[in-house]
């Protein structure tokens, strides 16, 4: 039975499934950019909006969780690198080098920033389609003159439509060679390399396909436009948003 | 007299690291004709099939279709001839069935109303209306192979060449399939099967091509060819088979 991964639209009713998609966008821009040297108390406030949009559409957390490992192993060496790199005072000596209160206290911040974002995105995701995501970019940078508008809403589309492939066949990945005692595999380098391997190979080959299959069917940048209805409701549901933002972002 | 929809002149194909692919292939292919190509697998029915789309360039030689050559229009041989990949599942661009029958007419720039018209209409054709809403990845295999048949009717093409459509399909799937395959030829259409299952085409295809080592062996009617088809490595047809 198929699993629906973390980046892939899921159908609902629910007022975040409706919304219209340029709304959320700019929501998520909004969100984003409010994040960018605000305090950790601002930072805990804004954490709200992801937390309750998750809670309200009952999203399976610990999945997410699971398909960011990479992510969050990602924010990990963010954080120890500031920790370990950050002149100032020492909090703990482990040996030879010291973890520096002001490096630690400042790759959280970062790391909880970037999650914020990441985590914003996966909602946005998970209530559009990516169709509507690639249509609200494009209409959102047709206005830019010189910007290849068609050209950056496609690859993002392409891109969402390949990371829900990409987390499932590393999951696939991962179940195969285990099935042949890979993970029998001491050397932790060893056992990364076989993975990364396999899992480059099944990405660029299904990459392949996917451009293949698009150019069989005359794929181009010039497509039929979107339909696009943005209700008072929709407005008013992004306006809402956007005072709470600056209400937490000015004041937090 | 009626101009072929498809003609192969000479064509050989070299894939990146010199492989052969095709060894100068020929053959016709008339307007509302049903070709079965069979062959062993790695035999080049694939690479013949992406050659007529437009998808792959003859290293040498020439195909034409419609008249045109898809050296100087491969876009024009695109919309002409619809092609049906093995592998429906990486013919799937969207997340949903209605948004990928879309999406060929939607890169054609057609309005909106024309884009739903097509879709609508390849919908209902494949039956697959009641699940114009659903997730792509939901889908049974049979459903895919229909997906895969309806994003390719939407682009309305004249030629429709299939690669292995009734490979992982259940009886039901290959023979609700192969119904489809006759409602498309009795409109008209001009179809080539690339196919295992020649029994099952008996009633579709009227002319058989049979490639070896990228080499068209033989072309003709399919009864001509019955006696010999263990011999080329194929299924037996016209017989009760024991396989």
């Amino acid at each position: 039975m198929y699993e629906p991964a973390t980046f892939s639209g899921q159908t609902g009713d629910s007022l975040l499934h409706v919304w219209d998609a340029r709304c959320k966008l700019a929501a998520l821009a909004i969100t984003g950019g409010a994040t960018f040297g605000a305090a950790p108390a601002a930072l805990a406030a804004l954490s709200l909006i992801p937390a309750a949009g998750a809670a309200f559409l009952g999203l399976a957390l610990w999945r997410i969780a699971r398909d960011l490992k990479i992510f969050f192993l990602f924010l990990f060496f963010l954080v120890a690198a500031h920790a370990l790199f950050t002149p100032g005072e020492e909090l703990i000596r482990l040996g030879w080098i010291g973890v520096s209160r002001p490096g630690l206290a400042h790759g959280l911040v970062l790391a909880w920033r970037l999650f914020l974002v990441t985590a914003c995105g996966v909602l946005f995701a998970a209530t559009t389609p990516n169709s509507r995501i690639r249509a609200s970019v494009e209409w959102f940078l047709k206005p830019l003159p010189g910007v290849p508008h068609g050209r950056i809403a496609s690859m993002m589309g392409l891109l969402l439509g390949l990371l829900p492939g990409i987390l499932a066949s590393s999951n696939a990945v991962s179940c195969a060679q285990q099935a042949r005692g890979a993970d029998q595999v001491k050397n932790p380098v060893r056992r990364l390399r076989l993975f990364a391997t396999a899992l480059l190979r099944t990405v660029f080959s299904r990459s392949q396909n996917l451009a293949l299959a698009m150019t069989a069917r005359c794929y181009s940048d010039t497509r039929t436009p979107q339909e696009f209805k943005a209700s008072a409701k929709d407005m008013a549901v992004l306006a809402g948003v956007a005072a709470f933002v600056a209400f937490i972002r000015f004041n937090a | 007299m009626t101009a072929p929809a498809l003609i192969f002149e000479d064509v050989s194909y070299f894939y990146a690291d010199k492989t052969r692919g095709l060894d100068r292939v020929g053959f016709s292919v008339m307007p509302g004709e049903c070709i079965a190509l069979c062959g062993r697998n790695g035999s080049g029915k694939s690479t013949l099939l992406r050659h007529a789309n437009g998808l792959a360039r003859p290293s040498s030689g020439r195909v034409m279709v419609f008249g045109v050559c898809t050296k100087k229009d491969a876009v024009f041989a695109r919309l002409a001839v619809g092609m049906v990949f093995a592998d429906s599942s990486a013919q799937i661009v969207e997340e949903r069935v209605y948004e990928d029958v879309a999406f060929g007419p939607e890169n054609l720039n057609l309005p909106r109303p024309e884009v739903k018209r097509r879709v609508e209409k390849a919908l209902d054709w494949t039956g697959l209306a009641p699940l114009a809403a659903k997730r792509t990845e939901n889908l049974s295999s049979g459903e895919k192979r229909r997906l895969a048949i309806a994003g390719v009717l939407a682009m309305e093409p004249r030629v429709i060449v299939l690669d292995e459509p009734f490979s992982n399909l259940d009886w039901p799937g290959k023979t609700a399939l192969l119904d489809e395959l006759l409602r498309l030829k009795d409109l008209g259409t001009t179809l080539i099967v690339a196919t295992h299952d020649v029994e099952l085409v008996q009633g579709l295809c009227s002319r058989i091509l049979i490639m070896d080592k990228g080499a068209l062996i033989r072309d003709g009617g399919l009864a001509e060819f019955a006696a010999e088809s263990q011999s080329l490595g194929l299924r037996p047809w016209g017989q009760t088979s024991r396989v």
